[in-house]
């Protein structure tokens, strides 16, 4: 539905911005323009389908799975996994499973990925990290893509009884099984990229007093116990685990936890009567009534008018 | 006198004589017979017409009544300063210093 401009007060759309503002596009004198403040780089999907920092204060116009950029306003958020590129690193415990690093170019700009592959032993194989918290609510993700084996993500507390499993396929992009047991339970999802590239999410929600999360990543060739070819695996890029029940964009961090700080997007100054829509990407809305400061949701926003 | 008003690639176009093109446009009824024609700024041009005189560009009358006139108006004026609203946007944009994305996708949105 086309803007109605000559009634509209005020009109925001993702489309012009420098650091610190989101340009209106109505008022056209600028006093509608919308202050941008966010104290950390982020990461925003461009137009060309890469993923790339957005230095402090500027806003994120967003082309995740889209042609036209959307306003990507995001809460706080910590990935707690570090060297999210670098999985030869110790931090990542392997087993029978080497890492050949930068191995391809991946979604992240200016960053390759590096491809895990089983060693020639009967047994399973994978890269495993063990992250200790006090929280209930996780969410990883991580950018896969087909090297001739499938993945297996694995995530237990302290006993195998308790785990959540996602199976996927790299090479066709569908899922082979999804695997809830004991008092862990979660849900999954997934984003196709460009490239074979997919983005697998998945949440975990574990009981309270559980210390340990463990996130295990196999290779899977029918079963995560086979022997292998040496050369097959699967490359993998941006792991990211989060302590909230949904994914954000992505964190790249390196020798420790790395906080993307939330953006807040406002205009003030607002008088009279008037109701302000936010359209979401996917077409919802959400309307506030007589706002004199508007803080932009959080979500993906298509445009936002107030007549 | 009889002006034409017409949609013309984004322009509103004025054909009183002299083919004046203008880039930002509105109107209000003055009375109840009479349209005057303003800027979006609401600095008036200098027509005010009766509408019965005003015409669309293949000259027959814009509309049969006041309020018929009025909406076809509303069309151009939508047509019109949607079309331009991208370009003066852009505009505003690369000459403060920001970036401009995506104009195709605006267009779209108007």
């Amino acid at each position: 539905m086309a803007i109605d401009l000559d009634d509209a007060t005020l009109v925001i759309t993702a489309n012009g911005y420098k650091a610190g503002t989101l340009y209106s596009l109505k008022p056209y004198d600028g006093s509608g323009d919308a202050t941008v403040t966010r104290s950390t780089t982020a990461t925003r999907m461009n137009s060309s389908g890469l993923i790339e920092t957005v230095a402090v204060n500027v806003p994120r116009l967003d082309y995740t799975n889209t042609t036209c950029p959307s306003i990507l306003v995001e809460g706080q958020s910590t990935n707690l996994l570090h060297y999210s590129d670098d999985f030869a690193n110790n931090y990542w415990t392997k087993t029978r499973a080497t890492i050949t690093s930068d191995s391809i170019a991946s979604p992240i700009a200016s960053v390759n990925a590096d491809k895990m592959i089983p060693e020639v032993i009967s047994g399973n194989h994978f890269v495993r990290r063990t992250t200790s918290s006090s929280n209930t609510s996780f969410t990883f993700s991580g950018y896969f893509k087909d090297g001739g084996y499938n993945i297996w993500l694995r995530f237990t507390g302290a006993a195998f009884d308790n785990r959540v499993e996602y199976g996927f396929n790299l090479t066709n992009g569908t899922e082979i099984d999804f695997v809830q047991a004991g008092t862990i339970t979660g849900s999954r999802t997934f984003v196709s990229l460009a490239d074979g590239w997919y983005r697998l999410i998945v949440t975990i929600n574990v009981p309270s007093g559980e210390p340990n999360l463990q996130n295990s990543m196999f290779a899977y060739n029918g079963n995560v116990s086979f022997t292998p070819d040496g050369t097959s695996g699967f490359y993998i890029v941006g792991a990211q685990l989060e302590e909230q029940p949904s994914v954000s964009s992505y964190i790249p961090t390196t020798n420790q936890t790395v906080t993307r700080n939330a953006d807040v997007i406002e205009v003030t100054g607002l008088t009279g009567t008037s109701t302000l829509t936010e359209t979401f990407e996917d077409d919802t809305t959400n309307v506030i009534s007589n706002p004199s400061t508007y803080t932009m949701s959080e979500g993906r926003i298509k445009k936002v008018v107030r007549l | 006198m009889a002006i034409k008003i017409f949609g013309d690639g984004g322009l509103v176009t004025v054909d009183d004589g002299t083919e004046t093109q203008i880039s930002t446009f509105s109107y209000y009824e003055s009375d109840d017979s009479t349209i005057s024609i303003v800027n979006n700024s609401k600095q008036a041009y200098a027509w005010n017409q009766l509408f019965s005189d005003i015409q669309k560009e293949d000259g027959t009358q814009a509309g049969a009544t006041l309020q018929l006139t009025l909406d076809y108006l509303a069309d151009i004026q939508l047509v019109s300063y949607n079309g331009l609203a991208s370009d003066m946007f852009e505009g505003r944009v690369t000459s403060d210093g920001g970036t401009f994305e995506s104009k195709t996708c605006l267009t779209t949105l108007l």
